[in-house]
């Protein structure tokens, strides 16, 4: 069973002063297996933060279904919904959203505190985290005073902490310099293969994107197309180029 | 680690941001414990004669600031909350429920409330001394008044933390109810957008101010007593208005000179513009806190000034009996004698109970005089009676305030039994020159008026007021009792008349001037508190302005710039609001003047100037120093 199944899912943003309603999503249906790594790309307005609002449950869709570990997403409301996002689902947006009164230690051990897992516990998964992550000399220090990078990869152990089943991620690398990105694209890359999650993650950056296994082509709303990598990453990288120009053409 | 320790290690390192709060919360907490024992104080009652007057206002001074401290907390929550909805959506992210994230935030407030209340008990129970003898000092008592700090003091205190800590809380649940994590996708400041220039709505806010203006200072007499509630409500209104669109439209205007502005002031117009939405209500209600502390201040110490010399020249007899026949004079007379007096004897003046009607309808009980037995008492002061009183012309004391406040000659009827007489006004203030208990709404007619008067009410409604004067203290002190016990008909002794006066400013002075202190107190911390919040989001701006070349020190003028409007406008306002309350106030009651302003205004001036300073201060710590991303290039 895959890890998620999305069917025929639309989402219609009404205006809030009587303006035409925007259809953002509209028949997109698309399954991600366990420990797989998948990214959605596509031009702005294509419905990707929308899609991916809708799988990490902050937001609700108007038809279609989301199964997540084949539980419908429609039953999670509440506290259990509070509990299944911190179990299951892992968060990294585009700025690192970290707590910036908490250290860095700190910030990653909120969820498992908040888990009440035994403090050796916790001490060890951040040491864990921290050394794939590359980030174990800024753990003591407060998010102003790391650089972007380090944020980011500091909120990717916050995200994968509780060893959630699928880490959601929102233009990742967006707010990085070309190193870190890559960086942290690795990061995400190795943490994959060892099989610590699945990965979901949306962006334009075609170089990001060519670190996942499959990519998820948006248009209008839509899935495109959908791409496999099956040999060397550079490869891949030119296909989606490709696709890109060919989606591009298709919208002239 | 657990999440108790996680998150209440933040909570203190975000504890500098509520440390304003506490501290004006526990000033208020202090006020309204030594309201409190002040009104249970059995000093205090023994000073005014076991009167319940005083009690009162310090019970009503309590009841204010306890109103005042719950409400700040639902203020403060309101602005210290809006910068933590990312923080709070993080905290969802991770996946705490809403009600847990409701019970941390309201165990922050809870913790600053109890802290406030700690520091602000301990505070009045350590200074109660110092409020005692400073109590002691402005009612001019001999023995120090008692300051019983006890529970009913601690009961209020508390009370007023529990209601802010609640109304704090209401304000979190809200936060929390509407805070989402889809709020982290969306950029930090999509929120913020700079409004909109309302010159309508500006000129709107302008107009009711001035129309307010005008009516606190050409209005007088009655005119201006029923036009309190409407200028008040117009001025808060106006100033609400005026920051909320004025400042944008100014600013807005301001921006599109471009020529001959400097960058820092282009920088600073900017920054104003943008915030204006957001701080507007929050400058606006600082200017009316400033106002409002301002007024009760300059007016109890102008009630203090004023009504001070008022009662020693509406009191100017040592004893004054209004007698009805001359039995009870002699008795008076008596008593004074064997306790020694050896003075003049006493001052015998004839006056006839009447009733005045005005021609606006109002109607008077009234003590009448003849024009020469006011001229007799008047000379037994040593002064001459100047006014010329004619037939059908009548002189009123001050407190016919409708008659002797009016510019204009005032037609109205005097009626006694049967008797009837009409008379006009002489438009000038009298000053009887007895007390104003026997004078109260004195009528001065002519001799041949008064004679008709009198003749045609019947001698059964004259009286008779006596007066001694230069009497030895001791010999008022040893006849006190004796005089005393006469009953209703006991003789009024001057200093008693002036203890109470004094009792009650002394302790309108230091109701007045405490409230002042925690109104300011607030109002200063709510906009360092703003400013510095502000600061926060500045860091990434001023990186901007840097990497395009600006220096530190146009930076450092922008910021002071952007301060200065921040301070200045309130305090510009709160003072311009308040020389019209008080200009409003004389014409109402006729004791206010300029000092009590100017003594305020250069009290709060200073104290806003240090606010800034420090305020400039965080900023540029914010923009600059401590490991914020920021980092000194120049």
């Amino acid at each position: 069973m895959p890890l998620l199944t999305v069917r025929d899912l639309a989402k219609t943003y009404s205006s809030r002063f009587g303006g035409p309603a925007c259809r953002a999503l509209s028949g997109v249906s698309l399954e991600l297996d366990r420990g797989e790594f998948m990214a959605v790309m596509g031009p702005s307005g294509s419905g990707k933060t929308t899609l991916l609002n809708l799988i990490a449950l902050i937001d609700r869709q108007d038809s279609g279904d989301i199964l997540l570990d084949g539980r419908d997403s429609r039953e999670l409301r509440g506290d259990a919904l509070s509990d299944f996002r911190r179990k299951r689902l892992g968060f990294v947006f585009q700025d690192a959203s970290l707590i910036d009164t908490m250290t860095v230690a700190e910030n990653i051990a909120l969820p498992l505190a908040l888990d009440r897992m035994p403090k050796a516990e916790i001490a060890g998964r951040i040491d864990d985290l921290a050394s794939a992550l590359g980030i174990a000399e800024v753990l003591g220090k407060y998010p102003c005073e790391t650089s972007g990078g380090q944020r980011q990869r500091a909120a990717a152990a916050r995200a994968l902490a509780c060893r959630p089943s699928l880490l959601l991620a929102d233009e990742p690398t967006g707010a990085l310099d070309s190193k870190s990105g890559r960086d942290l694209m690795e990061r995400f890359a190795s943490l994959n293969e060892a099989g610590q999650a699945a990965i979901l993650m949306v962006t334009h950056d075609p170089f990001a994107a060519s670190w996942a296994r499959k990519v998820v082509f948006l248009r209008d709303g839509q899935v495109f197309t959908e791409i496999r990598r099956g040999g060397e990453r550079k490869a891949f990288f030119d296909r989606i180029l490709e696709v890109q120009a060919a989606m591009e053409g298709a919208g002239r | 680690m657990n999440t108790v320790s996680i998150l209440a290690s933040s909570a203190r390192r975000r504890f500098g941001d509520a440390l304003l709060l506490v501290v004006s919360t526990a000033i208020s907490v202090m006020a309204i414990a030594t309201f409190t024992a002040a009104a249970a104080s059995p000093t205090v009652a023994a000073a005014t004669g076991a009167r319940q007057s005083l009690a009162s206002l310090f019970a009503s001074a309590s009841f204010v600031t306890a109103v005042f401290a719950a409400l700040s907390g639902w203020f403060f929550a309101e602005h210290y909350l809006s910068r933590r909805k990312r923080e709070v959506a993080t905290w969802l992210l991770v996946g705490m429920r809403k009600r847990v994230a409701f019970g941390l935030l309201s165990a922050e407030f809870g913790a600053a409330a109890l802290l406030s209340f700690l520091a602000g008990a301990g505070s009045g129970l350590l200074l109660s001394r110092f409020f005692s003898l400073a109590l002691t000092a402005m009612m001019k008592e001999r023995s120090p008044i008692a300051l019983p700090f006890g529970g009913a003091s601690f009961a209020v205190a508390g009370l007023a933390c529990l209601f802010q800590f609640l109304l704090a809380s209401a304000r979190s649940a809200i936060t929390v109810s509407r805070v989402s994590i889809a709020d982290l996708m969306r950029s930090e400041r999509e929120a913020e957008r700079p409004p909109r220039a309302r010159p309508f709505l500006a000129a709107a806010g302008l107009v009711l101010i001035l129309a307010s203006y005008s009516v606190a200072v050409f209005a007088e007499g009655s005119l201006a007593a029923v036009s309190i509630l409407p200028v008040l409500v117009c001025t808060i209104a106006g100033t609400f208005l005026c920051f909320g669109a004025l400042v944008p439209t100014l600013a807005s205007s301001f921006r599109k000179r471009k020529a001959g502005v400097g960058a820092a002031a282009l920088v600073a117009a900017a920054q104003i513009s943008f915030r204006s939405r957001r701080n507007a209500r929050l400058l606006a209600l600082t200017a009316v806190l400033v106002a409002v502390a301002a007024t009760a201040c300059g007016t109890v110490i102008a009630l203090n000034v004023s009504d001070s010399m008022v009662t020693r020249r509406y009191c100017p007899h040592d004893i004054e009996l209004a007698a009805p026949g001359p039995g009870e004079i002699s008795r008076v007379d008596a008593i004074l004698s064997d306790r020694g007096h050896r003075g003049p004897a006493p001052l015998v003046v004839e006056f006839s109970k009447a009733e005045l009607t005005l021609e606006n309808g109002e109607t008077f009980a009234a003590s009448v005089f003849s024009r020469s037995a006011w001229a007799k008492a008047l000379a037994g002061l040593g002064e001459a009676a100047a006014a010329q009183i004619g037939a059908g012309k009548f002189l009123a004391s001050m407190a016919l305030s409708g008659v002797s406040d009016s510019r204009r000659p005032l037609g109205a009827t005097l009626r006694s039994g049967d008797a009837s007489i009409a008379i006009t006004s002489i438009p000038a203030k009298c000053l009887p020159p007895l007390s104003f208990r026997t004078a109260i709404n004195a009528v001065i007619l002519a001799d041949s008026d008064y004679e008709a008067f009198k003749a045609a009410a019947g001698e059964g409604r004259v009286e008779s007021a006596a007066v001694w004067d230069d009497v030895d203290p001791d010999v008022v002190r040893a006849s006190h009792a004796a005089l005393s016990a006469l009953g209703p008909g006991a003789p009024m002794i001057r200093v008693d008349v002036l203890a109470e006066h004094d009792s009650l400013n002394g302790a309108m002075l230091f109701v007045g001037i405490f409230l002042a202190a925690v109104f300011l107190l607030c109002a200063i911390s709510l906009l360092v508190f703003r400013v510095t919040e502000d600061s926060r989001d500045d860091a990434d701006r001023y990186r901007i302005l840097q990497d395009l070349g600006a220096t530190r020190q146009v930076v450092r003028r922008s910021i002071v710039l952007q301060d200065l409007f921040s301070f200045g406008l309130p305090l510009v306002f709160g003072l311009m609001h308040c020389t019209a309350a008080l200009v409003m106030m004389r014409n109402i009651a006729g004791y206010a003047n300029a000092g009590p302003t100017m003594i305020v205004g250069a009290a709060a001036v200073p104290a806003f100037l240090a606010a800034m300073a420090l305020a400039v201060d965080r900023q540029l710590d914010y923009s600059y120093g401590r490991g914020r991303p920021l980092q000194e290039r120049n």
